[in-house]
């Protein structure tokens, strides 16, 4: 990865902004990734360009991290409106709240699943073998 | 026409109508749609009818067992998703795949985009109403089908790519069948084009319906063939980290209009420029081994573990472009594997396209964009 | 010579009398035979294409293996239609759906499930969101596969029609079929 940016989480917007201005105009993916043992939920962002010629093909790395307890940030839907549905999905698996993109039911997880977060660490599936 | 105002009093009432999961289309996707009258003033997508919890099974498996997991979703694709999250693992590993794999990989891959192509347009065709245009494409996908089944042994899920290289080497024969394969396909193509594509129902159906322009396209993040119906020329195929594009001398191919017809012929296009970068991968196709010395033999691959690290890759699949992003840490099974597939990604052109036309251009602009709910589901 | 007034006195209810003596004709052997033909030969399923299985559901339809010789024609409408095929797997929000459209079907229906995710989960049955269509509906017919090829499809087709040809009961009014009791899938958390 050529180019990785680790932020605090209250400048992701700021941040959004200037790479908006530099050119880049798309989010391509979004994961959050769990880490119970620190007690921070990790989002990455790889943001890239489709028309600046000198930046397509390059990605971007933005990486942020949110307290596990209260795990709230600022959404950049209105910067980059590819990432909306990205956002409400972290929402329904990991229970990130992303302050600016609200939706009452959850996208792809069914109403009884509401608010249980199965992509966090301690919601367990059964294993092969493992009894 | 919009019903306008009558009145201070009176206001045009909307219905919200449930174009529900069941209906004879690629899949599970609700379309919860307000009409005022005839005319759609908003729409919604409903997903997560086919949610099976992918990236979460991942994290019990071990890297090899999770090729076939990740094959699933788009399953009339599945060597292209198979290059994404082989890629990611070869490159936390730090192995170079061998030129010939390299070929080989570009010849499945091709061959497995004129299927998925084939497929939608079938799809669509039963959407608007021709079920022979159906019937045509899922006869000539079976070609297709039959060719891949001689080179890996299955009809859908091949799981032929490992980190690595490849699983097994062209057999003898292949490339007399491969040209009769090929010949015939080029052959049918003018025949779509005398019923379906010049037929002037379906012009009158497809030109014009659901622009999405070229700016919009790019903020949105459209991606595959949808993107470059609007006139952007991207291709991930371009960037060219994985197969041999970059040897074969690849162009993405756009036109300008952001309609359903020109999203239609784009797909056209593709499959006659698939056909040609084939017929060149087979003539230069270099001699060599076909996997990695460190990663050769199963053993190897069920009991590897995979250093520590983080991975990002991105290939072309036939909807558009797949992102991987995988972690390890140091184990045999991964730690986070997140995919963000192109169907994902292409859902929020229904809102675009769709506000202000009519109810019946619904299934039209459902099928051009090509939507393939398990895929975007996950 | 006067004419005797004969005068009928009815035993019982004429209505239940009448049905259960069509009942029983329409289970004898020539009559049977007939409508055995008639549902045999006209299978019409729900096209309910959920993920991959559906990818080969669609190719038995396609010219190359061709289920309509059979008779198998699949209708938009889950009115007209007699059998479902749940091809793949199986969510929960799904299943919801799923019973409805079972609802929805005229009596007699059947239940044909296509694939190892719709037998017993396949490759995600440890997954969070799925459930087992043996749970929700009864099924009469199991594809195993992953995906079936085609010729698995039309000879469970053909199984199905062998089953009808012996089993099958005339029933007058719509009552739905006994099932067994849904087992609710179990998650554990914390280990």
């Amino acid at each position: 990865m050529e180019r990785v940016l680790r932020i605090a989480s209250d400048t992701l917007k700021s941040v959004a902004k200037e790479l908006a201005a530099e050119g880049f105009d798309h989010v391509k993916s979004l994961t959050g990734m769990d880490r119970p043992e620190e007690g921070l939920i990790e989002l990455v962002y790889h943001i890239s360009s489709y028309l600046n010629p000198a930046l397509r093909g390059r990605i971007v790395e933005v990486r942020t991290e949110v307290d596990r307890s209260r795990p709230i940030i600022n959404s950049i839907s209105d910067v980059f409106p590819s990432c909306r549905y990205m956002e409400l999905e972290t929402r329904d698996l990991l229970g990130v709240k992303f302050e600016g993109n609200e939706e009452p039911d959850p996208l792809i997880l069914p109403e009884e699943l509401k608010n249980t977060w199965p992509l966090r660490k301690d919601y367990k599936i059964p294993e092969e073998g493992v009894e | 026409m919009r019903v306008k105002e009558l009145g201070k009093d009176r206001r045009a009432e909307t219905i919200t109508l449930f174009i529900g999961p069941q209906h004879p289309g690629s899949g599970h996707l609700r379309l919860v749609v307000e009409l005022d009258g005839d005319v759609v003033v908003g729409i919604r997508p409903d997903i997560g009818w086919v949610h099976r919890g992918v990236e979460k099974i991942a994290e019990t498996k071990k890297f090899v067992q999770v090729i076939p997991l990740i094959e699933r979703p788009s399953i009339i694709d599945s060597a292209n998703m198979n290059v994404g999250y082989v890629r990611a693992v070869e490159k936390l590993l730090g192995v170079e795949v061998p030129d010939r794999a390299r070929y080989i990989r570009t010849i499945l891959c091709e061959l497995n985009r004129i299927a998925s192509h084939l497929y939608g347009i079938g799809i669509f065709g039963n959407m608007i109403g021709t079920s022979t245009i159906f019937m045509w494409s899922f006869g000539d996908r079976e070609i297709i089908v039959e060719l891949m089944q001689e080179l890996t042994g299955a009809r859908l899920t091949y799981s032929f790519f490992l980190p690595g290289g490849v699983k097994g080497d062209l057999p003898d024969g292949f490339e007399e069948k491969l040209e009769k394969g090929l010949r015939y396909i080029e052959n049918r193509i003018p025949e779509y084009n005398a019923l379906f594509i010049e037929n002037p129902v379906t012009e009158d159906r497809l030109k014009g319906v659901g622009v999405i322009d070229r700016e919009k396209a790019v903020q949105i993040g459209l991606t595959g063939p949808n993107l470059r119906a609007s006139g952007v020329e991207y291709d991930a195929r371009m960037v060219g980290e994985y197969g041999a594009y970059k040897d074969l001398g690849f162009k993405p191919v756009t036109r300008p209009e952001g309609d359903s017809f020109a999203r239609l012929m784009v797909r056209f296009d593709e499959i006659d420029g698939s056909i040609g970068l084939i017929r060149k991968a087979i003539r230069e196709m270099p001699q060599g081994p076909i996997m990695h010395e460190r990663t050769k033999g199963m053993a190897r691959q069920v009991l590897m573990k995979v250093p520590e690290g983080e991975a990002f890759s991105r290939v072309e699949c036939g909807r558009g472009e797949l992102t991987f992003f995988v972690v390890s840490k140091g184990g045999d099974k991964p730690h986070r594997v997140r995919m963000v597939t192109p169907s994902f990604r292409n859902l929020i052109g229904f809102e675009t396209a769709l506000v202000g036309h009519r109810l019946a251009d619904v299934p039209t602009v459902y099928g051009s964009l090509d939507y393939f709910p398990p895929e975007a589901d996950r | 010579m006067g004419q005797k007034k004969e005068r009928v006195i009815l035993l019982g209810n004429l209505e239940n009398a009448v049905r259960k003596v069509g009942t029983r004709l329409a289970d004898m052997r020539p009559i049977r035979n007939i409508r055995n033909w008639g549902i045999t030969f006209s299978l019409w399923p729900v096209p309910l294409t959920t993920a991959c299985c559906g990818a080969e559901f669609a190719a038995t339809m396609s010219p190359r293996f061709d289920m309509e010789r059979l008779g198998v024609l699949p209708m938009a409408s889950s009115r007209q239609t007699n059998v479902l095929i749940i091809e793949g797997t199986l969510t929960r929000k799904m299943a919801k759906a799923v019973k409805i459209i079972y609802r929805q079907m005229p009596e007699p229906k059947f239940v044909i499930a296509m694939g190892s995710c719709a037998a017993d989960g396949g490759i995600f049955w440890n997954s969070y969101n799925i459930v087992r269509p043996k749970d929700v509906l009864p099924v009469d017919v199991f594809i195993p596969g992953c995906p079936p090829r085609p010729e698995a499809v039309i000879r469970a087709i053909m199984q199905l029609q062998d089953k009808i040809k012996r089993k099958l009961k005339y029933r007058m009014d719509a009552k739905e079929r006994p099932r067994k009791r849904a087992r609710r899938q179990r998650v554990s958390r914390g280990v």
